[in-house]
Order: C-alpha cells, then structure tokens, then sequence
C-alpha cells in the first residue's frame, strides 16, 4: 500500500499491537509484500497464507531443507570451481615460463653461435673464443633485461588499470548511491507498504520461491494481570480454530482449561514442570488434590505442609506442600522418599544438608522463586533465606 | 579446586518453559560466569564496579524484586523429586 503519508511512530506502534481478528484483506497483504519486494528490487515471488503457526512451522522447515541443501551444493560446486581454476592458472604459469625460458634460451644460444660463426671467420681461435663469450653474454644479458622490462610494464600496467578500475567503480557506485539517495528523498517511503502486513501478519518467511504468512492469532488476555489467560477456551487463536491454551501467563493441556473436573491422579503426579502442575492443583482445588491422593499430613510449619501422598501403586511418598508467596497459590512438589518433616523437605530442596546448616554463623542466603543465591565460598549457611519472593 | 570461568553474555538465571518468565540480574558491573560445574553458576558482582549508590536486583514477572549486595555468589535451583522415575531434578517451570 502506498501512501502520501508517511506513517508515524504512533500508526506503526497500532499496527503492532493490534489484536488478530480472523478477518484479514489477503490481497492486501499481499500486494504489500509484493511492493516492498519492488522497493528492495528484489524479484515478486507468490505469496501463500497458512492459517496456524504449527501447521506453517512443518512448511517452513521443508522449505528451509531445500535452501539449505540447495547452499550446500552451490558450496561444492563454488570449491571445485575454484579448485579447477587454480589448478589451470598453475598450468598456464608453469607452461608460460617453460615458454619463455625455451625462447630466451633459444635466442642467446643462436646469437652466442652467429657470433662465433663471425668471429671465427675473421679472427684467430683464441680470439673468436673471446669475441663469442662476450657476445653471449651481452645477448643473454640483453634478453634478461628485455624480459625484465617486459614484465615490469605488465605489472605498471596490470595496477594502473587495477587502479583505474576500482576508481572508476567507486565512482560509478558513488553515482549511483547519490542517485538512489535523491530519487529515495524524493519519493514517498517505500517501506510504508509494510505497515499492512505489521498490522495483520503475525509471522511471515520469504523462500526463494514464495513468501509464507500466518496471520495475527487472537489473544485473550486477563485483564487485571495483562498475563495471556482464558479459563473457558484457546487464549491464543488462530483462524484455523487451532490454539494455544493459557491459564495466568501458563501454557497448559486443553484439559487444564475446559475439564479439570477429569484431571486425574496421575495427571498431577506425573506432569514434569512445576507451573503447569501448580496450575493444575489451582484448577483442581488443593482440598480435591489431597483427596485424590489420599493425603496424610506428617508435619506443618508456617504455610508449608508436608504430606504423605499415595501414588496408587501401594507407595505413599512424600511432597511438600507450599504456597507461592508471591502469588499466593498452593502447589506440591516431591522430595526424597525418606524425608518426614517441613525442615528436612525445605534443607533437601534447597541444597542444604546438615553438615553445612549453622544458623547462628552460617552465611545469609536469599531466595527468588526456584532461585537460590548464596555466598561463594561460603562453608555453612543458616537453614532459612533471609530473602524469599 | 581450581576452575576456568567463562563470561557469559547475559545475566539471566533462569527462564520459564512453560511462562516464558525469567529470573534476571539488572545492575552496572554485573556479570554472570559458568564456572564449569554443571548446575552451579557463579554471579560475580565486583564490589570496584558497582558504585555505592547503584542499585542491583534480581527481577521476575511474578516474584518481587530483591536488591544482591555486592560480592559472589554461586546459583542454585531448587530440586524436587520424581517418584516415578526415582529421580532428584531441578525444579522446571
């Protein structure tokens, strides 16, 4: 899209930030990406809109094979050419110097021998032996000077006309910039047609041979937090009807979101990472999670709980029980099976054993989230941080 | 024992999976170097290069801020435990 307007900072900022609405003026878009092609003189290409990023992301790596491995055989093709061009340069000097010596070779032996042949005829032995050395000498001197003149003008001449030429490209690329520098003042800003694609396109590539678009997904987000969030739906959807589910900034299951009813045991014991498990338990109400596991609390101190849970394989293990400070949020995570009190599951997840816990000369620890930091070098540390967000 | 730091080009702690979220260090003069052991990182705050009034902090989207003093110190995570793998692991979120 061309405009008589520049765009300001303000539209380019809109453009951004605007929200996907599923209804996107493909040809639009894509005559914007055709103009800022034209603008980079770059050739026009088809353009092809995938409607999810999962789905674009499986094209886009094929495409990206075929460049790669299209790179790495002009790679080979480059080496061997190069190869074969050194070699043949080697030839030709090896072959230029053979030449050159067999004819200077040649000449002061046929003028050593003229010159014998002459004195010989007009003086005594002893003196034509004189005459014809000092002849070949001088015939061989004077083709060693001719050859050295020679390539001594080839060489004045190979770097006047290597001078000549770079100053002529320089200059000629001087001219051109200026040139393209005055017809671009004087023009409107050509990249102004990629505030169309800013504003609709959430993520785009151009191959060689396409360009390849997604468009803008709809986010939902939570209002009071600003965190990507929806608790009855995809948080992040495309037009394809695919998506993302994200509960407070968390990337979660579908299952998180629409029917936490069904989480199961295992559901929460087996995930992996801790936010969606503390989301998990969220969803589910921790009273439910300690139903569901049969919880029996071992110990209490202040809002942590250690409890013993049963995995429904005849194991009961203990997790410990805490709520984010931060957040203000209850989740669970596992310790060493044969941990039974609050301290030792706090001493076991941080780090800390016996052996190194003095809390009255022990070095001060602070602690942000799953972050520890401690003094280096320390040798013993107090059991509690003196910082916990 | 002895060991070969090595500077690294960012001073994060660590970064969410699932959140995207990270724990990072903000303040003039900071550095963070892997000192070659495998789940210990050592925040190297030069006392000589942090003015006495800069303010240093470790930042998270969601936990408050906490001002770091000026020294080192060694980064840990905390761990948890997988009883179905029967595995200690550090805590991934």
């Amino acid at each position: 899209m061309a405009t008589s307007t520049p765009p300001t900072l303000h539209d380019w900022l809109e453009a951004i930030t605007a929200n996907g609405s599923g209804a996107v003026p493909w040809d639009e878009v894509d005559a914007a990406f055709q103009a800022h092609l034209d603008a980079l003189r770059l050739p026009r290409r088809p353009f092809r809109w995938i409607a999810d990023l999962e789905e674009a992301f499986y094209d886009i790596y094929h495409a990206a094979w075929g460049v790669a491995r299209d790179a790495a055989r002009d790679a080979a093709r480059d080496a061997a050419r190069d190869a074969a061009w050194g070699a043949a340069w080697d030839a030709a000097c090896d072959a230029a110097w053979d030449a050159a010596w067999d004819a200077a070779w040649g000449a002061a032996r046929g003028a050593a021998w003229d010159a014998v042949m002459d004195a010989a005829r007009d003086a005594a032995w002893g003196v034509a032996w004189g005459a014809a050395r000092g002849a070949a000498w001088g015939a061989t001197r004077d083709a060693a000077r001719d050859a050295a003149r020679g390539a001594a003008w080839d060489a004045v001449m190979g770097a006047a006309r290597d001078t000549a030429w770079g100053a002529a490209r320089g200059a000629a690329r001087g001219a051109a910039r200026g040139a393209a520098m005055g017809a671009a003042r004087g023009a409107a800003n050509p990249f102004a047609s990629f505030l169309v694609i800013a504003r609709h396109i959430h993520v785009f590539w151009i191959t060689p041979t396409e360009i390849i678009a997604v468009p803008k997904p709809h986010i939902h987000y939570d209002a009071a937090t600003g965190r990507v969030h929806r608790s009855d739906g995809l948080a992040i959807e495309y037009p394809s009807g695919n998506g993302y589910y994200f509960f407070e900034g968390v990337r979660v299951p579908e299952r998180v979101v629409l029917m936490p009813d069904q989480l199961l045991r295992d559901d929460i014991a087996r995930e992996r990472n801790a936010e969606v498990r503390r989301v998990m338990v969220q969803r589910v109400g921790i009273e439910r999670v300690c139903q569901l596991f049969e919880a029996e609390c071992v110990d209490t101190q202040e809002d942590y709980a250690l409890l013993l849970l049963d995995l429904g394989d005849g194991r009961k293990r203990p997790y410990l029980k805490m709520r984010n400070p931060s957040i203000g949020v209850y989740h669970i995570e596992g310790v060493a099976p044969n941990i039974r009190t609050v301290q030792a599951a706090l001493n076991w997840r941080n780090h800390l054993t016996a052996e190194i816990i003095d809390d009255d000369n022990g070095a001060a620890w602070q602690q942000q989230g799953d972050v520890i930091l401690r003094p280096h070098g320390a040798q013993t540390f107090r059991s509690r941080p003196t910082l916990l967000t | 024992m002895a060991t070969t730091r090595k500077k690294l080009p960012h001073t994060i702690l660590a970064e969410g999976e699932s959140t995207g979220h990270k724990h990072e260090v903000f303040g003039a003069g900071v550095s963070l170097y892997d000192d070659g052991r495998a789940d210990i990182l050592v925040l190297d705050v030069p006392v000589l290069d942090v003015p006495a009034n800069a303010e240093t902090e470790i930042r998270h989207q969601e936990h408050g801020a906490q001002p770091i003093a000026p020294g080192e110190y060694d980064r840990l995570i905390v761990r948890e435990y997988d009883h179905f793998r029967e595995e200690a692991r550090q805590v991934v979120d």
